[in-house]
């Protein structure tokens, strides 16, 4: 526990350095904007040089040699460890108690909405409800698959004994707390009201607290670039001999894909909400009208992010969901090269469609076709996805765990996401679409039918890895239906309310859609229900499950090679591999690693 | 050293190290690339090339040379390290942190002028703060980056046998001209 | 890391020492012209962008020594 309390010491001590040298330095009052920004910068280097940077690392660029602070246990958890697993971990249970907190959040929103009236909240406070709700939500769905497993999993999987940059590995983890504890704080100051897209000019307007907002999650995105960069270099330069680029399993391919998306583009995302803190504290007019800026430059600016920051949350989905299939379906991965094609194009063409979200903007009209048909483009990579999915699981030996049935559920769910789509892609439909829950509908099924139950499905398939136990199949099954049945009763409701002209991001709507939306909130509460079974089993199984053995799954990725969990350094001897990660039933193929045993299937 | 401690973690030889972390700094180049493009991008999208007659000129190109003259003595600074020159090492990097210090003393001035013409309220100013002031920060993050290595470099480290954290310093310096080389024309020239 | 260490010959000390100068005259060079276009000309964005792809090339490849990335990096 010393580093943390170091850590949070420091950090607070920074916080107050930070603040007053505003004060001192400029008219900023002790909480005023720039003194918020100080502090949190200064606040934030107390922090991480407090948790242990300073003894890893900052020592030595002062001549002193490093310590280390190596812990056993759980206490590695809590402290600068560079273990990718331990991180992998960390991330791993950071993330799923976001993801419930975030959950807690969506229950009061749909509690507002289940009737058509102001009930609980006020518009302003609604607005900041929802506000953070999105912005937790859209940080699990960045971090959660790509941190957890993607740390997990990618040095396992190619045969490496950890990252390529260990420290910085577990620096990019140790900014995430400064980051939750910004944004919960911000309704000290005044909350933030302007959505996760945070548009200008209310975002250059409203409370202190949108300050916090912008410098958390510029920081939150620094550790996405951090943790892509990682990601890039460990692929490229830590591969085992004999893992060739095309013997690499689906799941690195995606991850590395999603990686190099948010090493470039996440920039993006930090410039636009500079440009709001420099508005609002430096006088700069990039949004303001009056000074000759304009609004429309923050759209741009912010969807070249975060349009292919859906593919960041979505690609790793596809490669866990993949991953699974290929394993359960006991078959080669149907397509494997054109999936990698696919991860890699829709990566790229991802990039040059970012004004399909501002169709209704005022931009330039002769821009809206081409942006149309770019982001319709990007279904032939997507369609590619769905057939090796389908290809894999044809007259494949299905094995129906857990795992797999959220795979099916992916499959569904994404589908409907992709086909929505298509009616918000084309500008015609768009304007009467757009802003209304009909979006709102899209985005859940794309990203929680995409990435967050490729999250849960990944948690079940590696959790024999990560604990050694096994988590109980039934309970398991009994969750990922009762989760599959209760999101689409909530959600498809939502496609039908928005088609009726209910709008997003406001309390109160029509009141001839009271009874649907009312039957929508039953059913999210339900929803929302059912994660105790999730949290019942794992905590359970964690400690109590049966012992599950290297390989429960008899799959022949690299991780299941090596004990359950991994030892420190993963491999005792740099392993060497000969087959392809999915030559299940083929005869005569060599194993994946040489030596293994051809697991039967 | 950077060098030393990566090698216990990873129990991989010497140039397999430099090799990965030679990479991770292009990564990151690359991805500076893109924080550096969305100013730029935007310099482009609100005010297209349209410059302030106030502007100047002179300071601005004699801010260009300097930094010029930083890169060239940074580079000397590498190779002396490279070739075991301690004396050279010492006094190019000396000469760079003292060009860089001078470039900043420059943009200090002119953003005295230009508070007076251009202000940020102004759309030009807007985007000339916000990419000048981009820029300084880099420069002095490299700043303080050479000093590390000044100082550190005084016991006698580096050398050939663990270059490596020189070249990075001053590749990054390398990255922080190159970005002056886009960024001059950009606010002053097209 | 390899006996680069000589003073003379290709790759020496020297020989760096001096293509670093070299390239440094030419940005100089390609400067000034730049500036001398750009006051002269209207609207100079197309003639100044050869000067900027130059300029960056040099440095990328002289200063930052871009080539050795694929090469492994040893001197
Ligand atoms: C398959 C092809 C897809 C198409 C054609 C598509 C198209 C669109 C369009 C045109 C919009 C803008 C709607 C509007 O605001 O009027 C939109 C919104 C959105 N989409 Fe998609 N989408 C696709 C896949 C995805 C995926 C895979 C994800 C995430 C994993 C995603 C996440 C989102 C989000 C978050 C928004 C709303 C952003 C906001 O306004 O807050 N979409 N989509
Ligand atoms: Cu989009």
């Amino acid at each position: 526990m010393w580093p943390l309390i170091r850590g949070t010491v420091s950090g607070i001590v920074g916080y107050l350095i930070g603040a007053l040298l505003a004060t001192v330095t400029t008219s900023s009052t002790f909480s005023g904007e720039f003194a918020l920004v100080l502090g949190f910068a200064f606040g934030l280097m107390g922090w991480l040089f407090g948790i242990g940077m300073w003894n890893a690392w900052g020592r030595q660029w002062v001549g002193l040699p490093t310590k280390s602070e190596d812990a056993d246990g759980w206490r590695r958890y809590f402290r600068f460890n560079t273990d990718h697993k331990v991180i992998g971990g960390q991330y791993l249970v950071t993330m799923l108690v976001v993801f419930l907190l975030a959950g807690l959040v969506a229950v009061a929103i749909r509690a507002e909405l289940a009737s058509p009236g102001q009930s609980f909240f006020a518009p302003d406070t609604y607005n900041k409800v929802m506000s953070m709700h999105g912005i937790l939500m859209i940080a699990v769905a960045v971090a959660g698959i790509l941190g957890a497993f993607g740390n997990y999993l990618v040095p396992l999987m190619i045969g490496a004994d950890d990252m390529a940059f260990p420290r910085i590995n577990a620096l990019g983890f140790w900014m995430i707390p400064p980051v939750a504890v910004a944004l919960l704080a911000a309704p000290l100051v005044g909350s933030f009201n302007a959505g996760w897209t945070s548009y200008p000019p209310l975002s250059v307007l409203n409370a202190d607290g949108q300050v916090l907002f912008n410098v958390a999650v510029i920081t939150f995105g620094l550790s996405s670039i951090l943790g892509g960069l990682n990601i890039v270099a460990t692929v490229i330069t830590m591969r085992a001999p004999g893992m060739t680029w095309w013997k690499l399993p689906i799941f690195v391919w995606a991850a590395f894909a999603a990686s190099i998306l948010s090493l470039t583009v996440t920039q993006f995302f930090a410039a636009s909400l500079i440009m709001i803190l420099l508005d609002r504290i430096a006088g700069t007019t990039w949004f303001g009208a009056p000074g000759g800026g304009t609004a429309l430059l923050y759209e741009h600016v912010f969807w070249f992010y975060s349009h292919p920051a859906v593919y960041i949350m979505v690609l790793p989905g596809m490669g866990v969901i993949l991953e699974i299939i290929a394993h359960f379906s006991r078959k080669p991965l149907f397509a494997y090269k054109a999936s990698v094609i696919s991860f890699l194009s829709i990566g790229g063409i991802g990039s040059i469609v970012w004004a399909h979200h501002m169709f209704t903007s005022g931009m330039a009209q002769n821009l809206e076709g081409p942006f149309m048909a770019l982001t319709e483009l990007v279904s032939i990579p997507t369609g590619i996805i769905f057939l090796a999915a389908i290809g894999t699981l044809w007259r494949g030996k299905l094995w129906f765990q857990t795992p797999l049935l959220l795979a099916f559920f992916w499959i569904f769910q994404f589908l409907i996401g992709g086909i929505t789509g298509i009616f918000l892609a084309d500008f015609v439909t768009d304007l009467s679409l757009h802003d209304t829950y009909f979006v709102v509908a899209h985005f859940h099924y794309t990203i929680v039918g995409g990435s967050i139950f490729a999250l849960m499905a990944g948690t079940f398939y590696w959790f024999p890895k990560v604990t050694g136990r096994m988590y109980n199949e039934r309970l398991g099954k009994i969750f990922a239906t009762w989760f599959f049945v209760f999101f689409q009763l909530t959600f498809i409701p939502l496609f039908w309310v928005g088609l009726n002209g209910m709008n997003r991001r406001v309390g109160t709507y029509q009141d001839n859609l009271g009874g649907v939306n009312r039957f929508a909130s039953v059913m999210a509460m339900i929803m929302a229900l059912g994660f105790v079974l999730f949290v019942v089993n794992l905590l359970w199984s964690a400690k109590r499950g049966p012992i599950a053995g290297a390989n429960p799954w008899n799959a022949r990725t690299l991780e299941w090679q090596v004990s359950s969990p991994p030892p420190k350094h993963n491999f005792a001897t740099p392993p060497s591999i000969d087959g392809g990660p999915y030559d299940y039933g083929t005869v005569g193929a060599a194993t994946h690693l040489s030596g293994a045993t051809e697991p039967v299937g | 050293m950077t060098t030393s401690a990566e090698l216990i973690e990873h129990g991989h030889g010497p140039s397999k190290q430099r090799r990965i972390n030679q990479l991770g700094l292009w990564l990151f180049f690359a991805s500076e690339t893109f924080l550096f493009g969305a100013f730029i991008s935007s310099r482009f999208a609100t005010t297209q090339t349209e410059t302030p007659a106030d502007l100047n000129q002179a300071l601005a190109l004699g801010l260009t040379i300097v930094l010029l003259l930083s890169s060239i003595s940074a580079y000397m600074a590498e190779t002396a390290n490279a070739h075991d020159d301690r004396r050279g090492f010492k006094i190019y990097t000396i000469a760079t942190i003292l060009l860089g210090t001078l470039f900043l003393g420059g943009v200090a001035l002119e953003w005295t002028e230009a508070l007076e013409y251009f202000p940020p309220g102004t759309i030009y100013g807007t985007a000339f703060f916000s990419l000048v002031g981009l820029h300084a920060f880099h420069v002095l993050t490299g700043l303080i980056a050479l000093l590390v290595i000044l100082f550190l470099g005084k016991e006698g480290r580096f050398g050939s046998k663990d270059s490596w954290p020189v070249e990075g310093v001053i590749k990054y310096w390398h990255f922080v001209d190159l970005a002056w080389v886009i960024i001059y024309p950009t606010l002053y020239l097209f | 890391m390899t006996a680069a260490t000589s003073t003379y010959g290709p790759g020496s000390y020297r020989d760096k020492a001096r293509s670093g100068w070299i390239t440094a005259v030419l940005l100089g060079v390609l400067t000034l012209i730049e500036y001398a276009v750009a006051v002269t000309v209207e609207n100079p964005l197309l003639l100044l962008l050869p000067f900027v792809l130059a300029k960056g090339a040099l440095i990328m490849d002289f200063f930052m020594h871009v080539r050795k990335l694929r090469t492994g990096g040893d001197h």
